[in-house]
């Protein structure tokens, strides 16, 4: 691993400190700020009554709707859910084969699929805090399954006679699920009905399964006649080959509206994870994954894209 | 009570929230403690090319002062082949010696510093030494010495007091042939032990890579170098021989039952203790400690031990003696029928097994050799046969941690 990728994973660990550490300052002058404020304000059924500058009573939704703000402290809780896109980068690449003979068929490094060939999900519980007038902080655990594959190409060839050939082709997708955690800090552009948003933040996830998926073809023109063939789709378990956390920065935006208690959200999130996922230690434990379909995982981190919809409750 | 319950809740929930971030933020920071190891601590590397009809066979693997690896082998059967790869097992370069350089012996040896290896020429049969050139980027070897007498060379090993044993036939004689040379690679004497029957069949097999098997000739010496030993044909059989390392004068035999019992490999422990592996027509026997009459007559087929239905019918075995975190250890390596490599470690003072550890997966593995490298690691070399039929190199670098855990 070069210096400069430790320099950076250690400035990074002193970002993430430091950003944790002025949102739990922040929750903690936003508690003692809410306490205050509760003294004065009043619950009834649907929503909160507060005391404005000119000390007019005041309606705000249970939905929790930053722009209605007026300095209390409320609460919103709801789900969301959708789709994602994932692109691995690769920061160094490994391979099972040294080549003795620069290749001519064969791709000697894996070749990525983009992240619109890479689909998976999530679905996140949404807990939000308004700090300020359209200023909220939230916590937004989420179940997340990011794809990302790749294929690898080898060939073998008779130079002296070319009906003689072996062409291999193998596919390999993986799975990985975590439970994240990210903390966003939200703020809301429009005092209207249906507002946009911008939220930003750092996240932290944990592991909690990896699945592999390997899938070969080929050509075997070895025997007399071109045979195309399609090997056995095996599913491999991962876990052991990544690490078990990943953390990086968040960002998004997307557009909320108002329809009587709830807040229906549309969003769109774009994640940059900045540790390399992969355990170097277990990079060449596996026996099935090494010997088998030739496969080793490079140095990376992932990049998400994630569009999702949901709906906010306020207490 | 309703609104005294989200009252209740509004209370607990940002405390909640604080203790969440507090924990999360934590576990952030302790996760971010990823695990990071050399490329040079371990790793797999498969040697390969898109050549459809090249083989590879390796014989043996060892470390350079600058800590690249040599790798010797042969190509196509009968070819010398030398390979070397950089500290991650990352390929440098490589050549097939041109004839007559063929048939390549066993193992790599150090002497001052260098490496060097035995070899056949593929027309007279005799014996070549030849040296690695480190510092030639095309690994063209240099002749060091020809040995015209030595016939038919079939394993040569190093011996305690620096100088080299060479096992051979004599096609006229019908015979064994040992030959001791010493450090400076002069003859010091060369003895002849009787087939009594015409087996060169069976030795161009070897050099032919023709035949179901390949017989395990070797040769050693004991620890304080007084007594070498053979595992070659004598009196009709495949069997070991115990000789005088000053003459090469037999002292006894452990015989084998013509070409479908004997001994595969032996080393050498202390006092008359040997550790052994023997085959018994398809069967494999490991003897981890066992005491062995040097001066006796015995048959190979009683000295009893430990059958391993694991390991391939008439598998390559070799067997060493190594320190390995400080405990002395015997390690066998072998193939099991399953297609791959194994090591069986076991402790030298009660012959207990200690550990066993397998390479290779899905795809045909065959055993090399092993030694253990400057880091504390250890080098395993075999043949895999990629896509389950291109017979390529593969390289199996374990770290020290690894390697230590063996005799755990």
């Amino acid at each position: 691993m070069s210096t400069s990728t430790d320099r950076k994973k250690k400035l990074f660990i002193h970002f993430i400190k430091i950003t944790f550490t002025c949102l739990f300052l922040m929750l903690l002058v936003a508690d003692v700020h809410g306490q205050e404020m509760n003294k004065r304000t009043g619950l009834i059924k649907g929503g909160i009554y507060s005391k404005d500058r000119n000390n007019k009573r005041k309606f705000e939704s249970f939905a929790g709707d930053a722009s209605s703000g007026g300095g209390s402290t409320r609460w919103g809780f709801g789900i969301k859910g959708g789709m994602n896109l994932t692109q691995a980068k690769p920061d160094d690449q490994f391979s099972v084969f040294s080549y003795t003979i620069e290749p001519e068929h064969t791709l000697a490094e894996k070749e990525y699929y983009k992240s619109s060939e890479n689909t998976g999900f999530q679905v996140t519980f949404i807990a939000k805090y308004t700090l300020f007038n359209n200023l909220s902080v939230s916590l937004q655990p989420t179940f997340a399954s990011y794809k990302y594959g790749y294929e690898s190409n080898y060939a073998w060839m008779d130079f002296e006679n070319n009906n003689n050939s072996l062409f291999l082709f193998f596919r390999h997708e993986q799975t990985l699920n975590y439970l994240e955690a990210p903390l966003l800090l939200r703020y809301d552009i429009l005092d209207a009905p249906i507002r946009p948003f911008v939220h930003g933040g750092a996240f932290y996830g944990r592991l909690l399964n990896a699945l592999k998926e390997v899938d070969v073809t080929g050509q075997d023109n070895a025997s007399g006649a071109t045979e195309e063939f399609n090997g056995a789709t095996s599913t491999l378990g991962m876990d052991d080959q990544y690490v078990k956390s990943q953390y990086g920065i968040i960002a998004g935006g997307g557009i909320s509206i108002s329809l009587g208690p709830a807040n229906f959200e549309l969003g769109v999130d774009y994640k940059v994870g900045l540790n390399n996922i992969v355990d170097e230690n277990n990079r060449f434990t596996d026996n099935t994954l090494i010997s088998g379909s030739y496969d080793i995982l490079d140095n990376m981190t992932l990049r998400n894209l994630s569009f999702s919809m949901g709906v906010i409750f306020g207490i | 009570m309703k609104i005294s319950f989200k009252r209740r809740s509004q209370q607990l929930l940002l405390p909640s929230l604080i203790w969440t971030v507090a924990i999360f933020s934590g576990l952030g920071i302790t996760g971010c403690s990823d695990s990071e190891v050399a490329p040079t601590d371990n790793f797999v590397k498969i040697y390969n090319n898109e050549l459809f009809d090249i083989s590879y066979n390796p014989l043996d693997v060892k470390q350079t002062a600058d800590g690249t690896y040599i790798i010797l082998s042969t190509a196509n059967e009968t070819d010398t082949y030398l390979l070397r790869v950089n500290e991650s097992g990352e390929f440098i370069s490589d050549t097939i010696i041109s004839t007559p350089y063929t048939n390549p012996l066993s193992e790599l040896f150090l002497v001052n510093d260098e490496y060097h290896f035995f070899s056949m020429d593929n027309v007279t049969l005799s014996t070549y030494l030849l040296k690695v050139n480190l510092s030639d980027s095309n690994q063209v070897p240099e002749l060091v010495r020809s040995f015209p007498g030595i016939i038919y060379p079939l394993h040569a090993s190093q011996v305690p007091d620096g100088g080299f044993l060479i096992q051979s036939y004599n096609r006229d004689a019908r015979s064994t042939s040992l030959t001791k040379l010493n450090a400076g690679f002069n003859q010091s004497w060369q003895s002849e032990y009787e087939v009594l029957e015409d087996v060169e069949a069976s030795i161009i097999a070897k050099f032919a890579g023709t035949g179901e098997r390949t017989l395990p000739y070797f040769t050693g010496a004991s620890e304080d170098g007084s007594v070498c030993f053979l595992n070659g044909f004598y009196n009709f059989s495949f069997s070991l021989l115990f000789v005088n390392a000053s003459n090469g004068d037999l002292l006894g035999t452990l015989n084998g039952l013509r070409e479908e019992t004997g001994v595969s490999a032996a080393v050498h422990l202390t006092g008359d203790q040997y550790a052994l592996s023997r085959f018994s027509f398809e069967e494999n026997f490991i003897l981890p400690t066992g005491t062995i009459n040097i001066q006796g007559n015995e048959f190979s087929g009683e000295i009893g031990g430990n059958e391993f239905p694991e390991m391939l019918p008439h598998a390559r075995v070799i067997v060493k003696k190594l320190v390995i975190n400080g405990i002395d250890a015997i390690v066998y390596g072998t193939e099991t029928k399953s297609k791959q490599i194994a090591l069986y470690i076991y402790d030298t003072t009660d012959g207990s097994l200690i550990n066993a550890k397998y390479f290779g997966n899905t795809n045909p593995y065959e055993f090399g050799n092993f030694s253990l490298t400057d880091d504390g690691g250890m080098a395993v070399i075999g043949r895999t046969f990629v896509a389950g039929r291109f017979p390529r190199v593969a390289f199996f670098k374990m770290s020290q941690e690894e390697v230590n855990s063996l005799v755990q």
